[in-house]
């Protein structure tokens, strides 16, 4: 008898485990990650932070770099406001290695990035959460002693041109969590650069 | 006369050899897709930015060749932004040699037809869609191998004279 539930605990957790990454609404897990600083960062360290914006980005992905200044901007408007920026670096860096730590300190530095650029050096994080490209947005909302996922998707709907782009999709969606409403479109897609997953 | 013979002697066959890429949008791509016959119509989206897409881009160039009579039409479908086709796309497709057929995309909201070709796609690139008879028949996100991409394009021609054999 003892077997059969351990076998079938088993067989359980390893479907859940291959489950693809977060829904909406699933609780999306912390992590500790070392930011380009050289301290680890961690989502329970912001104690005034009512959510997250968690972007799973990198250095060399045409689309990354051409929302970099998007990025720094959506810090600059929320941070204060209770939803900072964490941007968190999935690809392995052997495989790119413009993606490498020592190039993201480089690119942070250049383009005076104001929020974590964390290396998820075992891709776990990238994994866990369903990172599927880069740029790739995960909207949290903090909740009694964990965060749930609002929003996943693209920043909004044009990477190439910022000024065109009439749909913002995160800050629509941290602009309703600020309101205590809730997010109305909480899926987009985009075209993005591959994930460099170790091989 | 001789003149005109000889810059016709001349330009002809760069314009035979010269790439050109077609720009539509991606409604115009669907209507396509759905409305070729019997053509297996393998769409991959690639960019010049993209390293896998490269890579994988001379499994499409041969198959282009091999299966050009047996109905099966490849088309490359370049998602290099706007701002970059005249620049960049096009001096790639000439440099490389490219004899595919090429589009580029104009849509810049891929919110609206990533779904579209598929649900499941992520939208990250590379990805191929195979339609025939106004159906999709294959989709994958990722890259493909030569050997893969020659498989399933077998398969569904097998598949495709089966049916067609058993109605007779």
């Amino acid at each position: 008898m003892k077997k059969q539930t351990i076998l079938l605990s088993l067989i359980v957790l390893s479907t859940v485990s291959f489950a693809g990454g977060y829904k909406i609404n699933d609780e999306a897990k912390d992590f500790e990650l070392k930011n380009v600083d050289g301290r680890p960062v961690s989502m329970k360290d912001f104690k005034d932070a009512k959510g997250f914006i968690v972007i799973f980005t990198c250095n060399h992905c045409p689309f990354s770099v051409a929302y970099e200044d998007r990025i720094i901007a959506l810090d600059k408007k929320y941070a204060a406001i209770g939803y900072p920026v964490i941007a968190i670096n999935p690809n392995d860096s052997e495989r790119q290695p413009l993606d490498s730590y020592e190039n993201m300190i480089v690119r942070s530095r250049e383009k005076g990035f104001t929020f974590p650029y964390l290396y998820d050096s075992t891709q776990e994080i990238a994994s866990a959460y369903g990172a599927a490209r880069t740029p790739h947005v995960f909207v949290l909302k903090n909740e009694k002693n964990t965060r749930l996922v609002k929003y996943i998707g693209a920043i909004d709907n044009n990477s190439d041109d910022a000024s065109q782009a009439s749909s913002h999709f995160v800050e629509e969606a941290v602009d309703a969590l600020l309101a205590g409403k809730e997010v109305k479109q909480t899926e987009t897609k985009a075209i993005g650069c591959t994930i460099k997953w170790k091989q | 006369m001789k003149s005109t013979l000889l810059i016709l002697l001349i330009y002809l066959p760069i314009s035979m050899f010269s790439q050109e890429i077609k720009s539509l949008e991606f409604k115009e791509l669907q209507k396509e897709s759905l409305n070729s016959g019997d053509s297996l119509m393998v769409y991959n989206f690639w960019a010049t930015w993209c390293k896998p897409c490269i890579e994988e881009l001379p499994y499409f160039e041969k198959a282009n060749t091999k299966f050009s009579d047996q109905h099966v039409k490849v088309i490359l479908v370049n998602l290099d932004f706007n701002s970059k086709v005249n620049d960049v796309t096009i001096p790639f497709i000439k440099q490389k040699n490219i004899m595919s057929k090429v589009y580029h995309l104009t849509d810049t909201d891929p919110n609206e037809w990533i779904n579209k070709i598929d649900p499941s796609w992520s939208g990250a690139i590379p990805a191929t869609v195979m339609y025939q008879n106004g159906e999709k028949v294959y989709f994958k996100e990722g890259q493909v191998t030569e050997q893969e991409l020659f498989q399933e394009i077998e398969i569904i021609l097998e598949q495709f004279a089966k049916n067609h054999e058993s109605k007779e």
